[in-house]
């Protein structure tokens, strides 16, 4: 127990400090600067309806709804429910405030959990080689911008990046409401998908993603200590569990899209012969066949 | 033509008489939540309830099942979750989901032939439903509980 090179890691992944106690995430900015990939845009700034913000590519704040991103891409094994859960823990969101939302391919969302896989080193191996060697990984996992679920590398990729992008979305909505209401930071608390003033009044996210969008995202910010968490550890209901349980989620094969045909493939039964004639007119023959 | 009632509800289907039911279902009613794993009676994910009674519906003809009784997940509990459905989410036995509806349909029968069923029955009724994910454990937890909810109504 404890001999993970935590420290040490987090200043590979971040490049940032790392103080006891707390880690500055300097770089968890509006768009340019990701900390995921330094360089690359952020890929939710792209698209952004009018009045939304997004303080990253995880988190997403229209005047309509939430939406947190989940870029490791997996149905079965509840890494889609645990990754939203991870932004919620610092962001201060009860399980159904939020709507998920599986990431489009960018290099934001490169694997920085890859690194350990690949290297040649045992995890406990704090020796400068194997340090370098992890370094050494994770700059060509950066370059590449290899965007990959697998490996067990979701929670080793994610485990710090989502509980940062929560707290700097949380942090920069206090820092919002701050500006509308004139009240200090320091005195704005935030839970339940509220931020709650001074005197009580409690504001809704959604109704400060216009003016979060307009300030650059408060991006020097700690991550809570474990004792404090709400969610993480904590047995939880899979947020898919009941559109599995009632047949409303929707696989591959469910979706339909405009014009779509469906094609049947049709084996030589002979292994590896080729084609010596073929003659569609009986399948042709049938109702609906093009 | 053929009639076809699906969880209540009449439809009429023009389609050749020995089309399967699950194609019938998916592609002309877009009712999705029966699968399609093999399409030869080996898996189970397209099982649905013919007059009560589970079925491999990729192995049932339409002109076979015409003005039959058809239930599909979304009617097995008239509006809420049955028990079988409520055990589920209970004990989180889906993982990918995609074999569950089967499985729930082929469990719900079990449960009316076997209101108390043992591990043995368990495994001989359900032993025609694969589950890819490997979720049979927490089926068998989840059979039991949902065996224990409907004898304690
Ligand atoms: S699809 Fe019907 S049993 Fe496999
Ligand atoms: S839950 Fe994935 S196949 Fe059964």
């Amino acid at each position: 127990m404890g001999t993970m090179p935590v420290l040490s890691r987090r200043t590979f992944i971040f490049g940032s400090a790392a103080v006891a106690g707390g880690v500055v995430f300097g770089s968890y900015g509006q768009a340019q600067d990701n900390p995921a990939s330094p360089g690359t845009t952020n890929p939710l700034a792209v698209d952004l309806g009018p009045d939304s913000v997004a303080f990253n590519p995880w988190v997403e704040i229209s005047p309509e709804k939430i939406t947190l991103i989940a870029q490791h891409a997996d149905i079965g094994q509840g890494i889609g429910s645990i990754q939203p859960v991870m932004i919620a823990e610092e962001l201060d969101l009860e399980l159904d405030q939020f709507e998920i939302r599986f990431a489009g391919p960018s290099p934001a969302y490169f694997n920085t959990g890859f690194a350990h896989e690949i290297a040649p080193f045992m995890a406990a191996d704090q020796s400068l080689e194997a340090e370098k060697g992890r370094a050494a990984a994770l700059e060509w996992l950066r370059q590449s911008g290899l965007q990959m679920t697998g490996g067990s590398s979701a929670i080793p990729d994610t485990y710090e990046k989502l509980r940062a992008a929560g707290a700097v979305a949380r942090e920069t909505l206090k820092a919002a409401a701050a500006r509308r209401s004139g009240a200090a930071v320091a005195d704005i608390r935030t839970e339940a998908g509220h931020v709650i003033l001074p005197n009580g009044t409690r504001i809704p996210y959604i109704a400060l993603s216009a003016e979060a969008a307009k300030i650059p995202p408060v991006t020097d910010v700690k991550l809570r200590d474990p004792s404090q968490w709400r969610l993480i550890g904590k047995s939880m209901e899979r947020l898919d569990i009941r559109a599995k349980v009632t047949g409303e989620i929707v696989f591959g094969i469910d979706r339909k899209m405009d014009g779509m045909v469906y094609a049947a493939v049709k084996l030589n039964p002979n292994k590896g012969q080729p084609i010596r004639s073929y003659d569609a007119s009986k399948a042709q023959s049938m109702p609906g066949v093009q | 033509m053929f009639d076809i009632v699906v969880n209540g509800s009449r439809h009429q289907v023009d389609v050749v008489p020995e089309m399967p039911l699950l194609w019938v279902l998916r592609d002309e009613l877009g009712i999705t939540s029966p699968k399609y794993g093999c399409g030869i009676a080996l898996c189970g994910a397209c099982t649905v309830q013919v007059d009560g009674e589970a079925v491999r519906s990729c192995q049932a003809r339409m002109a076979d099942v015409a003005g039959k009784a058809i239930t599909t997940i979304e009617g097995v509990g008239n509006g809420k979750l049955h028990p079988v459905q409520e055990a589920w989410i209970e004990h989180q036995v889906a993982q990918c989901g995609y074999c569950q509806t089967g499985q729930m349909i082929q469990a719900i029968s079990l449960l009316k032939t076997h209101p108390k069923p043992t591990d043995e029955d368990i495994n001989e009724v359900m032993s025609g439903n694969l589950c890819r994910c490997g979720t049979y454990e927490r089926i068998r937890v989840a059979i039991h509980a949902a065996a224990e909810k409907i004898g304690g109504k």
